[in-house]
């Protein structure tokens, strides 16, 4: 199974792609696409704890469902800014 | 100069890479029953905690960023009793005292322009997806939010 995953801001820069296409034999989960990322690119261990998943545009968390051709992003939280 | 697309409720939700014309969304918005047209400019400061800034670069997920965009917009049109709302977002580079995020709210009356305005700038800042990174003299930081704000409206 096939998943592309966008990538955006410093986490694009850790990984230095904005798109990387990831394979494995079954992706159930966001959790599984998470999972098969850290063990692609080390680099972003310790990054996990905050970063946001979204699967077709829409926020999800690691128990989201998948299907081959979702659309997964993931990225760090927006940049806030004080009141 | 160009006009801000439309959508049929009127309501206008756009990325640019260019300078944000607020005065003109705001007349394209105002329609004769409005009393009250909020604008809104999100401008590029020269610091951050006294650290001087030099400029800002903003990166976005276009798409999922209109779509959170249109949300907002039709979660203000739902709350309070606002006629149109334009929501306008620049990316790129951006210098010192540029407008990174405009936003027009009109109404009848004053308050709830203001009340509606001010909750669509908190939740811009919370769910869609445009961060900025802050260019220093000495170096560079992704300015990110706070995780423990729920991204959910």
């Amino acid at each position: 199974m096939k998943i592309k995953v966008l990538l955006f801001a410093r986490l694009r820069e850790i990984v230095g792609c904005e798109m990387v296409e990831l394979y494995r034999n079954e992706m159930l989960t966001v959790r599984d696409v998470w999972d098969t990322l850290r063990a692609q690119f080390p680099q972003v261990e310790g990054f996990g704890k905050s970063l946001l998943f979204c699967v077709n545009q829409e926020f999800a968390d690691l128990d989201t469902r998948i299907k081959e051709g979702d659309e997964l992003a993931i990225f760090p939280p927006v940049s806030g800014g004080e009141d | 100069m160009r006009s801000y697309q439309q959508m049929e409720t009127g309501d206008v939700y756009e990325i640019v890479r260019d300078a944000i014309h607020l005065d003109l969304l705001a007349k394209q918005l105002t329609q004769p029953q409005d009393g009250a047209t909020l604008i809104f400019a999100g401008v590029v400061r020269n610091n951050t905690q006294g650290r001087r800034t030099l400029y800002l670069e903003y990166e976005g997920y276009e798409p999922m960023a209109l779509r959170k965009m249109r949300e907002i917009g039709e979660t203000l049109k739902q709350r309070w009793a606002v006629n149109q709302v334009g929501i306008v977002h620049r990316l790129g580079r951006l210098e010192i005292g540029e407008t990174s995020v405009g936003i027009v709210v009109t109404s009848a009356h004053r308050r709830t322009a203001f009340e509606a305005c001010h909750f669509a700038i908190d939740t811009v800042k919370k769910i869609v997806p445009i961060w900025k990174k802050e260019f220093f003299e000495d170096g560079e930081i992704w300015v990110e939010g706070d995780f423990s704000q729920s991204p959910i409206l």
